[in-house]
């Protein structure tokens, strides 16, 4: 009777389990091969997720040895809220308060992004860095969650601002390099498509797609950070001593056409570009159109020497500082009377200068100034670039001759300026100036490489070495250019202090004072230009401009290790303050 | 054969041996798949972990060098020396000593000759 009953639990029991196997194998059979194919899309479909990989964007470096970081993304945390659930537990005030303190926010500015009643997402604030991240997780609130992001970090705030630019909110470059390269800098978003299981964690081994995110390319520019500081250095300096309403200055290799240093002020921080107006945000040494003064005398005395109608001993009558051309009074700064054309440089006399340029007729001075680059771009890889403004000849007035060669009636940037005197400097040959020196990919392939790039020549070999001379002359005693000497170093140049337009004739008050130039004047390596805004009380290139420049390219020769020139018989060039 | 009977009346029922193969065969892929399970799990896991480090540590990464950048830049550099109040400024071109490559070879051989300490010839 045991035996039979004892048996039959056996039987029953292995019944039963064979009844359950066989249960969830039909059941799994049945959600393996009878489920219709809606239900299985349909499930397929809850399955599958799609993840978003952000791409990183390139990095900005400069043109230093150590190749300094300029630009570059950090992963920083958003702070996302979910306010009903705040609501429901009542944790609204505690919330606002405990993030407010982490965080270093205004009270009222987080409750208002909290007390949104019905809403299921709110972000609280972006881009917290480790420690303030850490630290709001820790508070370990309800509803309050962190999300990874990519933030545009730039580590030297302002410095440099104008030629690295911002990226903006919708991650497109807004200015300056990242604007002009924002095609190399932006990267590629990766995709990773999967499945996951039933508690929504992912199948590894059920990867659909897994295409990893492509980082942007690196930009190499040829600005050396410091370089570039001592630039800002003197800038700040002239800004606080004369000050000026902006200045900004631009160091260019002459043979390369390679940019060192490009400074302007008012400047502005880059991490937080949303501040600034419009005038800060303007970068003054491409894209402020002025009128030249002084400076263009280089230009036009050198097309007046190429054409051959003086020469450097020729003597001109400067009508001792008033001449009256085509019914208009022409004045110098300083009345002279007799000058040679080396003297009328030296002194920057205005009757001299215009005489000769009259002499040369507006056909060949337009010809000339187009072939320095007056009147167009240079074509720098930096956007923004004016063009300046030269008019055709058949616009011009009857005085207009004699005026653009000095430096009225015409506009140039900074840059146009500088790269036509380092063309000069560079035996009459005009380089494309570039700031860009390469671009390098993530995986190591140079996509792009700047290299110099001659444009034309603009005059003879022999003339820009007459005119070198002649510059040089200006920094030495009895010029106007003495205050941009460079101990050891002879300095060639040209001061220019230029009235301000204003409603059809010129400011009394309002100037421009620059001096632009290069160094060593026998051996050219440097070109310089600075350019002064508005300076109060003293107004003249001269006593305005040349200093800085003279800071700057003493310390730039030294920092270059660029050798004193000597002359034939051994003897260093003494050339001391 | 009566007395065989008897015996196998007392030893009960015997499972039948397919039915313990199946049995046990399923126990055993039911072991193995568990087993395989929770390996696969704890590798999801690793990874999910390795995942979640590597991205840390970039992110930690990314950081230092953007405090680097900062640090070692002229404008930092130059607040730390007048932190100490040092004076330091790029040396002129006739504050600086140049030793060729040549120079220091010949030195060199010539302080070995002679068995003397070697010294490279100085140009201002």
């Amino acid at each position: 009777m045991i035996e039979r009953r004892s048996t039959s639990r056996i039987v029953f029991v292995s019944i039963f389990v064979l009844l359950v196997m066989g249960g969830l194998a039909y059941r799994l059979l049945s959600l393996h091969l009878g489920i219709s194919a809606t239900d299985r899309d349909h499930v397929a479909r809850i399955r599958r997720v799609e993840r978003l990989l952000r791409e990183r964007r390139g990095r900005i470096y400069d043109g230093s040895r150590d190749a300094n970081i300029l630009a570059l993304d950090l992963e920083v945390k958003d702070v996302i809220a979910d306010p009903s659930i705040l609501l429901a537990n009542n944790e609204l005030e505690l919330a606002t308060e405990q993030i407010a303190e982490v965080a270093g926010l205004d009270e009222a500015e987080v409750m208002g992004a909290l007390d949104r009643p019905g809403r299921r997402y709110a972000r609280v604030c972006r881009n917290m860095q480790d420690e303030q991240s850490e630290a709001i997780r820790d508070l370990g609130l309800r509803g309050i969650s962190l999300r990874d992001a990519t933030k545009r970090y730039y580590p030297h705030n302002s410095f440099m601002c104008h030629v690295i630019g911002f990226l903006n909110g919708e991650g497109v470059g807004g200015s300056g390099v990242e604007q002009g390269m924002n095609g190399f800098l932006r990267g590629c978003p990766g995709l990773v498509e999967s499945v996951v299981d039933g508690r929504r964690r992912e199948l590894y081994d059920r990867r659909v797609q897994d295409i990893p995110a492509k980082t942007g390319a690196d930009i190499c520019l040829t600005l050396d950070q410091n370089v570039q500081y001592m630039a800002e250095r003197a800038l700040d300096e002239v800004m606080e001593r004369h000050g000026a309403k902006g200045a900004w200055v631009i160091v260019e290799r002459v043979r390369t056409g390679e940019i060192v240093a490009m400074a302007s002020r008012p400047s502005y921080d880059l991490n937080d570009f949303g501040a600034a107006s419009q005038e800060e945000l303007l970068n003054r040494a491409i894209g402020f159109v002025y009128e030249p003064g002084s400076t263009m005398k280089a230009l036009s005395i050198a097309a007046a020497l190429n054409e051959r109608i003086a020469e450097r001993d020729t003597i001109l009558n400067c009508e001792d500082g008033a001449w009256l051309h085509q019914g208009k009074v022409l004045r110098d700064y300083h009345p002279y009377g007799r000058l040679t054309v080396a003297d009328i440089v030296k002194k920057s006399s205005n009757i001299g200068t215009a005489k000769l340029t009259v002499s040369l007729g507006a056909q060949k001075l337009s010809e000339y100034l187009t072939r320095f680059g007056i009147g167009s771009k240079t074509g720098i890889d930096l956007p923004g670039e004016e063009q300046g403004i030269l008019h055709p000849v058949r616009r011009w007035s009857r005085i207009s001759c004699s005026r653009i060669g000095i430096g009225q009636g015409v506009s140039v940037t900074a840059l146009q300026m500088l790269n036509a005197l380092c063309a000069i400097a560079n035996d009459g040959v005009v380089m494309r100036p570039y700031i860009v020196s390469r671009v390098v990919s993530s995986d190591g392939v140079v996509l792009h490489e700047g290299r110099p790039k001659e444009v034309g020549r603009a005059i003879s070999s022999q003339t820009a070495s007459i005119m070198r001379q002649l510059l040089s002359r200006v920094t030495e005693a009895g010029g106007t250019g003495t205050r941009a000497r460079v101990r050891n170093y002879s300095v060639a140049g040209k001061t220019g202090t230029a009235q301000k337009p204003i409603d059809g004739g010129y400011s009394s008050s309002a100037y421009v004072a620059s001096f632009v130039g290069f160094v060593p004047a026998d051996a050219p390596e440097l070109g310089i230009i600075v350019v002064v805004d508005e300076p109060q009380p003293l107004h003249t290139g001269g006593v305005v401009a040349a200093p800085a420049f003279s800071t700057i390219a003493s310390e730039a020769l030294s920092y270059f290790d660029i050798p004193v020139p000597r002359i034939h018989d051994g003897t260093e060039i003494a050339s001391t303050h | 054969m009566p007395k065989n009977r008897k015996k196998s009346k007392k030893e009960g029922y015997i499972v039948p041996l397919p039915f313990t193969a199946v049995m046990v065969g399923a126990a055993i892929l039911s072991l193995a798949y568990l087993r395989i399970d929770g390996k696969c799990d704890e590798l999801g896991a690793n990874l999910k972990t390795l995942e979640t480090q590597t991205r840390e540590l970039r992110r930690k990464c990314l950081y230092e060098e953007s405090c680097w950048a900062r640090m070692k830049s002229p404008r930092g550099l130059d607040e730390a020396l007048r932190r100490w109040n040092l004076q330091m400024d790029w040396p002129r071109s006739d504050q600086i000593v140049r030793l060729s490559r040549a120079d220091v070879k010949d030195a060199l051989e010539e302080g070995l000759r002679e068995n003397r300490p070697q010294y490279a010839q100085m140009r201002r």
